[in-house]
């Protein structure tokens, strides 16, 4: 996996006005053909560094470097931003239904999205229409784009959303719990199409809060908890050999499928960090189990290779 | 053990647009023992919430009975079945949308209490929220100012204020984070042994379910399809679907992540080899493709 970084996040951070700091030093590197999984709890600023890449983020102050194919993002004025967003990176969210508008044919709106950013006509868009959706699985595909939203099933709203995402192909997908409100089934689908994206057209992000999702379709995994990067690397190394504390924590709490059934499932004990109660030092120490004085100050991204953690314990 | 809650052959159908009847419940039987923990396992739209409903009272079989502590409760007058209710209580998925916004937590704990004329106190309430882990001072908040995960708390708070004997939780874990899930799993366990509460435990998640139930039931297109005490169906499941189910994804950090995918890729091919990936008509587009793949994959497995 070791394509040419792609999207560069270096120690971004944002700072709110009224919610306090939402990004604390979000580190990860998107390379090319990559599926980065973004995993955290809720809270953690997982959607929020999504949206940051698409310079959406809520006003507050960001800080930080944000490289995208060797252009600074955060130079980014609005008129660079329109031409960015939906051009070289797009995003998927959780619920197609309400990111489609529901008076007007999915085709109609894929077509709006091409037209907006390529000067093609409209019969050639729809050719376009039909053959991405002819790419996303989408059987008969004529007539799916001449579609309402509302006469889609769940599943092929979130391919007609992903072949929106891919219209004008861009390099990065972002995709932000794509699966969330599917069934287990029909995720496998979605989540084996993503995968194949990663391989083949654009890399992707894949924000999730489920680590069976990054088992499944990511290629690497960066592990957000309080707005912090505290884990990242490639998904068999990070899942397998867990390093930070939190990974840890947050591998043991999944209940078990095999072996003698826990009395108690392990928790985390303590609730994440509100902003007023932020600690100056790593951001997990107050539930951490292994913590020390070291953790007063807040650990740098160390490790070899590609697997790096934000913790003192890790020479 | 006589059953505590009992539904016999019950069927449940809807008006399916235009011709015909989906049968959402279709024929089932089931029993739960006092102080039992029963999993009603299956994907969306295979009829384990309806089934929930159909115990709890809140809708009737077209045919077949619902027994509570032997009494049919279509049978019940009003009255009487108020009194049932206090028994059996239920605790929603959504926690966000189970409670009025504009009523303080304090109130809306109190409301079981009202409405079944119970005495309670400030001091009552303010021990069941102790009881689920919430500190007492919410009393005076708002359902807005809590967590996921504590309003998840504070709707199984109210589905415990009646000390009831059952308990039908639909899906409660399935939108919380992993962590905060355990906590709530915990939780649950915790109240069953020591209230001696009988629950029905409504989930896709095998993992979840294999943590927290002593017996499953696993659901199909409104049947059931295989039942068994837990750990012994879980490690040899008999019906294909079963299987397919139970292939676990859900543990990544327990197998290596290129044998999870093959697994999970395994059960795909399973579900749509047994014919499991559903063509319901608003799902046609789907089924299509679904359907040509299953139908050569059927051939290769048989």
């Amino acid at each position: 996996m070791a394509g040419e970084a792609l999207l560069e996040l270096e120690d971004l951070r944002l700072d709110h006005e009224k919610a306090g700091v939402l990004l604390d030093g979000v580190s990860l590197t998107v390379r090319r053909g990559q599926v980065l999984g973004v995993v955290g709890e809720s809270g953690s600023g997982k959607s929020l560094t999504g949206l940051s890449v698409l310079g959406l983020q809520p006003k507050g102050r960001l800080s930080g470097t944000m490289t995208f194919a060797g252009e600074d993002l955060t130079r980014f004025g609005s008129r660079d931003w329109r031409r960015f967003r939906g051009r070289r990176a797009a995003m998927i969210f959780q619920d197609p239904m309400t990111a489609f508008l529901p008076v007007r044919r999915i085709g109609a709106q894929i077509i709006e999205q091409i037209r907006l950013h390529k000067s093609v006509s409209r019969q050639e868009a729809r050719k376009q229409v039909v053959s991405l959706l002819t790419r996303m699985g989408v059987p008969a595909p004529e007539q799916a784009a001449d579609r309402f939203p509302h006469e889609l099933s769940g599943g092929l709203r979130q391919r007609a959303m992903i072949a929106m995402a891919l219209s004008c192909d861009p390099e990065l997908l972002i995709a932000d719990e794509p699966t969330t409100a599917l069934d287990v089934t029909v995720q496998a689908q979605i989540l084996t199409l993503i995968r194949e994206i990663g391989a083949r057209e654009a890399s992707v992000m894949l924000i999730t809060h489920d680590m069976g999702v990054v088992a499944q379709s990511c290629t690497d995994v960066a592990v957000l908890y309080a707005g912090v990067v505290v884990e990242t690397g490639p998904v068999t190394e990070v899942l397998q050999t867990p390093l930070h504390p939190y990974t840890q924590a947050l591998l043991r709490a999944i209940p078990p499928m095999d072996g003698p059934r826990p009395e108690r499932l392990p928790v985390i004990e303590g609730v994440p960090p509100s902003p007023e109660t932020r600690p100056a030092g790593c951001v997990f120490a107050p539930r951490c189990p292994q913590v020390t004085s070291k953790c007063a100050v807040r650990p740098s991204m160390r490790g070899e290779g590609l697997h790096r953690v934000a913790c003192v314990l890790i020479a | 053990m006589t059953a505590l809650l009992e539904a016999k052959d019950v069927v449940r159908t809807y008006a399916a647009g235009g011709k015909g009847r989906l049968r959402a419940v279709d024929g089932i039987s089931l029993s739960l023992a006092p102080g039992e923990t029963l999993a009603l396992v299956g994907e969306s739209g295979c009829g384990k919430s309806t089934l929930g409903r159909l115990l709890m009272g809140f809708d009737r079989p077209d045919r077949g009975q619902i027994l509570f502590d032997g009494q049919d409760m279509a049978r019940l007058s009003s009255r009487a079945l108020r009194q049932t209710r206090s028994q059996l209580q239920m605790v929603f998925q959504d926690s966000a949308s189970a409670f009025n916004p504009r009523w303080t937590i304090g109130s809306a704990l109190a409301e079981p209490f009202r409405i079944h004329k119970r005495p309670f106190s400030r001091q009552s309430v303010e021990d069941l929220l102790e009881r689920v882990g919430l500190s007492g001072s919410f009393y005076d908040r708002y359902p807005a100012a809590l967590s996921g995960g504590q309003r998840q708390r504070l709707n199984i708070a109210r589905a415990i204020a009646l000390s009831p004997r059952v308990i039908v939780a639909d899906e409660p874990v399935s939108a919380l984070d992993v962590s905060v899930q355990a906590q709530i799993i915990n939780l649950l366990r915790d109240l069953q042994t020591d209230m001696g509460l009988a629950s029905l435990f409504i989930s896709h998640d095998l993992a979840v379910v294999r943590q927290i139930s002593d017996r499953i039931a696993v659901m199909y297109l409104g049947g059931i399809v295989e039942e068994g005490e837990t750990l012994s169906l879980l490690a040899a499941p008999a019906h294909p679907y079963t299987r397919a189910l139970s292939t676990p994804c859900h543990s990544p950090g327990k197998l290596s992540v290129s044998l999870c995918r093959e697994m999970c890729r395994a059960r795909f091919r399973l579900l749509q080899a047994v014919g499991f990936i559903r063509g319901a008509p608003e799902l046609s587009l789907d089924a299509q493709s679904s359907d040509q793949s299953w139908r050569k994959n059927r051939v290769n497995i048989a």
